[in-house]
């Protein structure tokens, strides 16, 4: 997988998460990008760089959500997005050999999981935080409603994965990506 | 799930320490790479942020420059701080009423009229730890009227001379009320046993009584009035705490029981005279 690239769309879907998209929220349902991007390079690139790329995403989008904690001051944890991303990935790359990567709509549908197993590492991330002593981005009491509110934006992922996955896939070649069956792409 | 990777692992490894490291440890770094990496994204989010909000404006349209709702602000402001207000002036009313039914029952007689009396400033120099209040003869306030807090707790004597509109409160504790007759109560809760003491002023507002160092006087027991120079309808109300006993230095045999009042009526804001003076003024008092 060709580095560049994915910089690339990792910028782009950062941008996009946290400046753009909440112009397609229907209610709760608020489409994320990043879990097609990355259901995308788990089901194509080689294990390692698959793994490397859900590590990467984690932390930066990590560093771009900081909380406001007591006092007026901003916080920024690393760990509750990269435990996420890094869950999801290791739920993807075992499914690569199962799932027909070619069909927009399967590869829009695993999407909305990956959001949905991510949102599990990142709960699971700042509730440890919260142990910790850190305010959870969360109001206390009302994490049933959060967690609801995560099933519908994987609806809502799962939905805006179909179109990405389209164009992804008209950009495949750009990416290089090993071809399938090779052992670039089993490592 | 195998991770053969090892500079993977080394990286996950380090990303999963650094999550459950204090805040105070490593936030001041983060909070310096969130802002290097949110300075770089920054401007195109920007761009992004203003297209999106003329592809779906945000639904209210009326920001804090709008004057419509810088006038609604302004009115929910009064109205709160009326409501405010007014709650406070109703939990104000009830703790008065709650004062005025426990003074009546304490002393049906009916001898009296409840004067509320506001705390002026303190009387200086000569009349140090004297107080002003803001009531006089006009209302029925005389001179020896008791003047009490809520309920059943003197806060002193009202003074000597009062004029028409104010009066003087000398409080317990001053030494312009001489010598208190007053009781020790042994056994609050119980029979009610009570040791007679003479209580006088000595200084910073306390006041001091020769006991018995075996009569079972301890800290915490209340001190009530039982003075016939006093009004009858104070008589029972009390006076202060003990707050220690000691043995008295010039008879090694005898105690001594300090007293700090009940209320420290240079703190407070206000007073109820059970005023035994006839009222120049039509009505009820304020």
């Amino acid at each position: 997988m060709r580095s560049p690239v994915f910089i690339a769309a990792l910028l782009v879907a950062v941008l996009l998460d946290s400046a753009f998209l909440q112009v397609l929220t229907i209610g709760d349902a608020r489409p994320w990008l990043f879990p097609v991007v990355l259901a995308f390079v788990s089901f194509n690139a080689s294990k390692s760089a698959a793994w490397w790329s859900a590590l990467a995403m984690g932390v930066l989008y990590d560093l771009v959500s900081p909380v406001a904690a007591p006092g007026g001051i901003t916080i920024v944890v690393i760990g509750p997005n990269t435990v996420g991303c890094l869950l999801a990935a290791a739920a993807a790359i075992p499914l690569r050999g199962v799932v027909f990567k070619r069909n927009p709509v399967a590869v829009g549908v695993l999407a909305g999981g990956l959001l949905m197993i991510h949102q599990v590492g990142w709960f699971a991330g700042w509730t440890v935080r919260g142990w910790l002593g850190d305010p959870v981005p969360w109001t206390v009491g009302h994490v049933g409603g959060a967690m609801l509110a995560s099933f519908w934006a994987a609806c809502a992922t799962a939905v805006l994965g179909i179109p990405v996955s389209v164009l992804l896939d008209r950009i495949e070649r750009w990416w290089g990506f090993p071809p399938v069956g090779s052992v670039a792409r089993r490592i | 799930m195998r991770i053969a990777d090892r500079p993977f692992a080394i990286a996950v490894l380090v990303s999963m320490i650094v999550s459950v490291l204090p805040t105070r440890v490593v936030g001041g770094v983060l909070v310096d790479a969130s802002g290097v990496v949110s300075a770089l994204l920054n401007p195109p989010a920007h761009a992004l942020q203003l297209l999106r909000e003329w592809l779906r404006p945000p639904q209210q349209v009326r920001g804090p420059d709008d004057p419509v709702m810088r006038e609604l602000v302004r009115e929910r402001d009064t109205y709160r701080s009326q409501w405010h207000a007014a709650r406070q002036e109703v939990a104000e009313l009830e703790r008065k009423l709650d004062q005025f039914g426990a003074i009546r029952r304490a002393d049906p007689s009916g001898a009296w009229r409840l004067v509320d009396a506001a705390v002026g400033m303190a009387v200086p120099a000569a009349g140090q730890g004297v107080v002003r209040l803001l009531s006089g003869t006009a209302l029925g306030v005389a001179a020896g009227d008791v003047a009490i807090v809520r309920g059943d707790l003197l806060a002193g004597r009202v003074g000597p001379s009062p004029d028409r509109l104010s009066s003087t409160l000398i409080p317990i504790g001053h030494a312009g009320l001489g010598r208190i007759d007053a009781s020790i109560v042994i056994d609050e809760a119980g029979q009610g046993r009570r040791l007679p003491v003479q209580l006088e002023a000595i200084g910073e507002g306390r006041l001091g009584c020769d006991v018995a160092l075996d009569g079972g006087v301890k800290p915490g027991m209340l001190v009530r009035l039982r003075d016939a120079s006093w009004p009858k309808g104070a008589q029972g109300m009390v006076l202060g705490t003990v707050v220690e006993v000691g043995r008295k230095d010039q008879q090694p045999l005898r105690g001594r029981a300090i007293i700090l009042p009940a209320i420290d009526a240079r703190n407070l804001a206000e007073v109820t005279i059970k005023a035994t003076g006839q009222s120049s003024q039509s009505g009820s008092a304020p």
